[in-house]
């Protein structure tokens, strides 16, 4: 404790810029210099003039200080008797405004008794209390600040221990941190101290590395807040302060996780890619483009690498296809399990019912899906949306059970109509005593069976959502061109790449092709030579097997069997001789087919990987180009006997690819 | 398989070869045969016509022929012009998307005048 006296002294007159208090515990006073007369004065206040004995003596010192500067913060006054030298007071000079009433300069002031133990006592006050800086410490925390106006920060705890500073425990100017930055840390660094933030409610926070004197490079965290300057605290100024802490573990480990993370994320995304090829390649083999006397075509896009969506066509002979497209509800791979659950489960009710000899209903189909798999849907609180069609290409008709699918659009392109079916029926899962029916319609020649997901309904082209009526007439106007199977298929590609689809998009379109259909056909030796005689073959056969075509209908069959006939001669047989080819052509109402049947090595190109010679404008490469760009399809087989064949199908007047 | 004959005749008109092709199909049996009758009978010739108006077919390898002949001419700085293509040509152009890549003419006069 400090005297109680208070003396203040002043030199005046000679008056050398020193100005000397002795002080108590709460040495404050107002110093104030008139616009009008550069003096300063001092006013002590209540308190401290009674202690002083001076009560009433406002005027108690009267100097020149006009011309002096003691600075912006603390100014320390040297001790003039050195036997008392705790006593000497030096005080802080802070705050200044202009009090317009007084006609007076204001500068609040206020001593500092004992000036070197008091000003650590007002640092500790100010930057955390013993206790505090030890439970901070306990976490590992040390508490820092750096003030604007000095330059200078101060740590405290451990972090001190890192600089040499200034010799004051705790003060380090900020060019010895700045040194002890890591290079590629500096200006990170520097960003957060270069300048004091308006906001208030502005955060410090950011890892560098710090050089530690024995350990090296440490990361470290400091996490801050700004301690703007008020006009009540005399001693406050623009700071920032918070807590600092050697984090260098902490981001070992931490970089540890984020490595883990990332091998999770990418076991993920593999777990995914393998899901995806599962899903495209192993559980769906290609379905056949042509059963009976339909036409089919398919697409799929998960909205994720796999998801529930899933089709499947299955020829049961004498015609007879089956049609399935299902959508399991929820996305992921658990969705694309239960749906390749879901379609092995339809493909094994097929043959098990299949197993007496007699064709199982499609109804029956279903029901045994529902009984064997829906009881186990409900327990993964899942559930799976299916249509399930049947089509009959000798009797005409359509049989379809619907469990609670998007409704089956049939487009009659020969009356410019189209109708919907449905079967009403609960999806699986649902209800465990649910009984399936099935609806039943005949077909025209002609006609065209849409199925598809009900993520084609939630995509929005142009502004509007797609409905059931907008898939009907987009489909109905596909039927004008030469090609609608392949129009409404790629129709829903592109939705899938060119629009923001969230769902899964799935489509199946199968048409139904049938009319006075002819076949012609004739063998050739396998030689180059057979290629002008396969010409005319083609010339004559098109006369036979339907009305006349034009020319450039002609010329684009005749080059699709050259080219066809070259490549069997090149790479099935390879020039060997005594080898047949055997090309029949056949239409069915507007469509060719060209089939070439042979012995031989197989050879079936990937048709859907063709390089682009066009824009390398290569010399080779062009026969399956070409053919690729006159067919709506192409199919390569090979029958139980071993015979080869290819299957060239192009509707009249259809365009290329 | 290359011995399939390929007919051609060939006349100069000032600096431009016109070529015309007289066999009634270029396709795998005389595709090389075609262009190196082609190169040969066009001399030093940069520019030339190749009167196709009496070919009635053109399959894949007769396509690469055309090709390659024109690449060879546009290497040197000059260039050919098709002429008179015939139905199953213009299909053949259509259908590869070739047409913008060749300069195709109605006749030999058209494919001459374009060179002016």
């Amino acid at each position: 404790m400090l005297a109680a006296c208070v003396e203040a002294l002043a030199r005046v007159g000679g008056f050398d810029g020193a100005f000397i208090l002795r002080a108590d515990q709460k040495p404050s006073f107002q110093w104030k210099r008139g616009l009008s007369d550069p003096r300063d004065r001092i006013w002590l206040d209540h308190d401290w003039t009674e202690i002083s004995g001076r009560a009433g003596e406002k005027d108690l010192v009267c100097h020149t200080l006009s011309d002096t500067d003691f600075g912006r913060t603390q100014v320390l006054l040297s001790p003039v008797d050195s036997s008392s030298e705790k006593n000497w007071v030096g005080f802080v000079r802070h705050g200044s405004g202009r009090d317009e009433d007084c006609d007076y300069v204001l500068r609040s002031a206020s001593a500092l008794s004992d000036t070197p133990v008091r000003s650590e006592e007002i640092a500790a006050a100010r930057y955390g209390s013993e206790s505090l800086n030890a439970a901070v410490a306990s976490a590992g925390l040390a508490l820092w600040s750096y003030s604007f106006g000095t330059d200078m920060f101060h740590f405290e705890s451990f972090f001190r221990d890192w600089f040499v500073g200034t010799g004051r425990p705790g003060w380090v100017p900020f060019a010895e941190v700045y040194d002890s930055i890591h290079p590629e840390d500096k200006s990170t660094f520097c960003e957060n101290f270069e300048h004091m933030p308006e906001d208030a409610d502005a955060k410090v926070a950011f890892v560098a590395r710090v050089r530690h004197p024995k350990l090296g490079m440490r990361w470290v965290r400091f996490l801050g807040a700004p301690q703007l300057k008020t006009s009540s605290d005399p001693l406050s100024a623009n700071r920032l302060a918070g807590t600092v802490q050697d984090v260098h573990e902490q981001v070992r480990l931490d970089r540890q996780i984020m490595e883990a993370v990332s091998d999770l994320a990418e076991s993920k995304v593999r777990v995914s890619e393998v899901a995806h090829a599962i899903q495209t390649n192993l559980l769906v083999k290609p379905p056949p483009k042509r059963v009976g006397n339909f036409y089919i075509k398919s697409c799929s896009f998960p909205s994720h690498v796999a998801d529930g969506d899933f089709l499947d066509v299955l020829p049961l002979g004498d015609g007879i296809v089956d049609l399935v497209v299902g959508d399991v509800m929820g996305k992921g791979i658990e969705a694309a399990l239960v749906s390749a659950g879901l379609k092995a489960q339809v493909a094994r009710s097929l043959s098990q019912l299949a197993v007496s000899g007699k064709r199982p209903e499609p109804k029956a189909v279903m029901q045994a899906v529902h009984d064997c798999i829906g009881g186990q849907l409900a327990k993964l609180d899942s559930f799976a949306t299916m249509a399930y069609v049947r089509l009959h290409s000798q009797d005409q008709t359509l049989e379809l059970v619907d469990c609670g699918h998007t409704r089956t659009l049939i487009l009659s392109p020969e009356s410019l109509s189209y109708r919907f079916v449905s079967s009403n029926n609960l999806p699986l899962g649902v209800i465990t005593g649910e009984v399936y029916n099935s609806v039943k319609c005949n077909l025209a020649p002609g006609d065209i069976v849409v199925m598809y997901s009900d993520g084609l309904l939630d995509t929005v082209v142009d502004g509007e959502r797609l409905d059931e009526e907008g898939i009907a007439k987009f489909a109905l106007a596909a039927c004008a061109g030469p090609s609608p199977v392949e129009t409404i298929v790629a129709f829903v590609k592109n939705l899938h790449e060119t629009q923001k689809v969230t769902d899964d998009l799935t489509c199946l379109v199968a048409e139904f092709r049938v009319g006075a259909r002819r076949i012609v056909e004739a063998t050739f030796d396998s030689d180059l030579e057979a290629i002008d005689p396969l010409r005319d073959f083609i010339g004559s056969a098109v006369a036979q097997v339907g009305p006349d075509v034009e020319e450039r209908e002609l010329a684009a069959l005749e080059m699709a069997a050259v080219e066809a006939f070259t490549n069997v001669v090149r790479h099935a047989h390879k020039g060997r001789s005594g080898q047949t080819v055997t090309v029949a052509l056949s239409r069915e109402l507007n469509t060719h087919v060209l089939r070439l049947r042979y012995a031989g090595e197989r050879f079936e190109p990937n048709l859907k990987q063709l390089p682009d010679v066009r824009m390398t404008l290569k010399e080779s490469g062009w026969g399956l180009q070409l053919m690729n760009a006159l067919a709506e399809s192409i199919e390569y087989d090979q029958d139980d006997r071993g015979v080869m064949s290819v299957s060239i199908t192009r509707p009249i007047g259809f365009k290329a690819k | 398989m290359n011995n399939e004959p390929f007919l051609i005749t060939a006349e100069m008109n000032g600096d431009i070869a016109v070529l015309q092709v007289t066999t009634e199909s270029i396709d795998l049996r005389n595709a090389k045969a075609a262009q190196r009758e082609i190169l040969e009978r066009c001399g030093t010739a940069k520019q030339i016509v190749l009167d196709l108006s009496k070919v009635e077919f053109i399959d894949s390898a007769g396509l690469g022929t055309l090709i390659s002949t024109l690449r060879h001419f546009l290497a040197k700085s000059g260039d050919m012009r098709l002429a008179g293509p015939t139905v199953r040509v213009q299909v053949l152009l259509e259908v590869t998307r070739l047409e913008r890549v060749f300069s195709v003419f109605d006749d030999v006069s058209s494919a001459l005048a374009s060179f002016a």
